[in-house]
């Protein structure tokens, strides 16, 4: 096993953080669906299930918009913070398992906090309204994501050598590209009711999924959609880890 | 085993942090590298240690080229950098089984080295306690055994004795000789140069990037200190140029004279002063402690224009 990933996960659930940030996320979660759950009383449980489904959509997007790229961000600038980092890089360790190192723990820290949330959404499946496939195409995007957000973040870390800048510039960056790739598409007449706009800013999008679930289409069109929205997310992650790569092997401090 | 040639580096175009440092740190020695704050020591030992590339000239650790063969170098090297501190979260034991697993210590082999390296730091009672529990000396004593922990042939330590109390400078400062008494070579900066005198074999002094001549005084040139009534800034002029004087420096109304190599009576300096119409007052042996020597060089620096102000 890769030492780096070994010592990351020891270090991540021992930190106070570690286990502080998933049972938040999960109190506040459970605390929207039961206050969805007084609210509805009488009325029909499909509509109940389909609510809760949403909910924990949006929540889920929320949490791994922020937390995602806030994990990746403290993985490096924090280390060069606590003044471990030098003795790290100067060790025989190579640099790619460094990378690599870091990267699957961040990447498993997000799977962690959105396995959190699995109880609640299979709520949605218990009082119908939401079906397992789109359970499943709402977790499996969210997964991408979260892991792409945090390469980001990790990207950023090798920047800076202050935790708070990096985590400020990666959860910015990460709202920047909701408002920059609207913009664009918004400039090349997306939000307008008529068809034929390309729609391709919008894959870069991370709120994009929203779009796609909350708009109702499930046909063909939409599963390409959903493709090109997985690559445009990939390639921001593998650019991000390519990134992270090369500043490792050049150097430095 | 070090080996440094002609090492150029700066950060920009406008300011030259290291200008052709060459020096050898051999096996089974200490070298002491001393210099003002900003003088490049720290780029010169993250350029050792593979942290940095250099500009130019070129750095070998047994052999291995830094640039080029990086990794080669770090397996060859132990570099604690100034201010280093061990990962808190984990215990004492599981911190040195990091960089033993990190440089591929088989897993036979990484108790032995892991329980040795805990009783030289003095923690073999506290193998299982946090790290953040532990003082700044044993923090230090760690770090540096994890260092040691791949068994390195060469070591670069940045100011390691750095915010200890005088007890753990000591121990770390013996651990240092022993390292050297066992083969390694071992490049230490401080800026206690009481310290490096006691600890190195050589001196490397560095000021604005450029390594400083001081060798007639570091091998242990005889020196003097010549007081005149008066003229002072002309008798130097004129010692300056005598054969038997390696170096000179000026300080208000003395003259600190370092004689040439093979040169043991000061007794045709003091003629020649006299015969120049001088009125010579005082002549007196000064006695070559490193920090003579570093504030002579440091002056000689500044007289020159290229000086920085010790620390």
């Amino acid at each position: 096993m890769n030492p780096v990933l070994f010592k990351e996960l020891r270090s991540m659930l021992r930190e106070r953080r570690g286990f502080l940030v998933p049972m938040i996320y999960a109190a506040v979660l459970s605390a929207t669906v039961y206050l969805f759950f007084v609210s509805f009383g009488e009325r029909e449980s499909d509509a109940l299930g389909s609510t809760i489904a949403g909910e924990v959509a949006i929540l889920q997007l929320i949490a791994i918009a922020i937390f995602s790229p806030l994990v990746g961000a403290g993985a490096i600038a924090g280390e060069r913070e606590r003044g471990t980092w030098l003795p790290l890089l100067s060790s025989p360790v190579a640099r790619w398992r460094i990378a690599a190192g870091k990267a699957t723990a961040s990447a498993l820290y997000v799977l962690l906090l959105l396995s959190v949330s699995v109880p609640i959404a299979a709520l949605s499946l218990l009082f119908g309204g939401a079906d397992l496939a789109v359970l499943g195409g709402l977790y499996l995007t969210h997964a991408i994501l979260g892991v792409t957000l945090a390469l980001f973040g990790l990207a950023v870390s090798t920047i800076f050598h202050r935790t708070w800048t990096a985590a400020l510039v990666s959860v910015g960056g990460a709202l920047g590209l909701v408002v920059f790739t609207a913009a664009i598409y918004a400039a090349l007449g997306g939000f307008h009711s008529e068809g034929g706009h390309p729609t391709w800013p919008m894959y870069f999008n991370i709120c994009y999924s929203w779009m796609l679930f909350f708009g109702g289409d499930h046909d063909a069109g939409s599963r390409i959609g959903w493709l090109w929205h997985f690559l445009a997310l990939g390639s921001i992650g593998v650019g991000s880890f390519a990134f992270v790569l090369r500043r490792l092997r050049r150097t430095c401090d | 085993m070090i080996n440094v040639e002609s090492l150029s580096h700066s950060y920009d175009r406008a300011r030259t942090v290291l200008d052709a440092v060459a020096f050898e740190v051999r096996a089974g020695s200490v070298t002491g590298l001393v210099g003002p704050n900003g003088a490049g020591k720290t780029t010169l030992m993250r350029a050792i240690a593979t942290l940095l590339r250099p500009r130019g000239g070129r750095v070998t650790v047994d052999g291995h080229d830094a640039v080029r063969e990086p990794e080669r170098v770090r397996r060859a090297l132990g570099f604690l950098p100034e201010r280093a501190t061990p990962y808190l979260e984990l215990t004492c034991a599981e911190h040195l089984e990091f960089f033993a697993r990190a440089a591929g210590v088989t897993a036979a082999e990484r108790a032995a080295r892991i329980s040795r390296a805990l009783e030289q730091a003095g923690l073999r009672d506290r193998r299982d306690a946090p790290v953040k529990h532990l003082s700044k000396g044993l923090r230090q004593r760690l770090a540096l055994q994890a260092t040691l922990i791949h068994g390195p042939r060469a070591l670069v330590l940045d100011e390691p004795t750095d915010g200890l109390d005088p007890e753990s400078r000591g121990e770390v400062l013996a651990s240092i000789r022993e390292l050297a008494r066992n083969g390694r070579a071992v490049l230490i900066s401080s800026h206690v140069l009481s310290e490096i005198e006691a600890v190195a074999d050589d001196v490397v002094i560095l000021i604005d990037g450029k390594r400083q001549d001081a060798a007639p005084q570091a091998k242990g040139a005889p020196e003097f200190r010549i007081r005149l009534r008066d003229r002072a800034d002309e008798a130097e002029r004129m010692v300056s140029t005598l054969p038997a004087v390696a170096a000179v420096v000026r300080k208000n109304d003395a003259l600190l004279v370092t004689l040439a190599i093979g040169v043991a009576d000061p007794g045709d300096v003091a003629a020649a002063i006299v015969r120049a119409g001088f009125v010579l007052t005082t002549l007196e042996p000064v006695e070559t402690t490193l920090a003579n020597t570093y504030r002579d060089v440091v002056a000689r620096s500044r007289n020159r224009g290229n000086g920085g102000l010790p620390s």
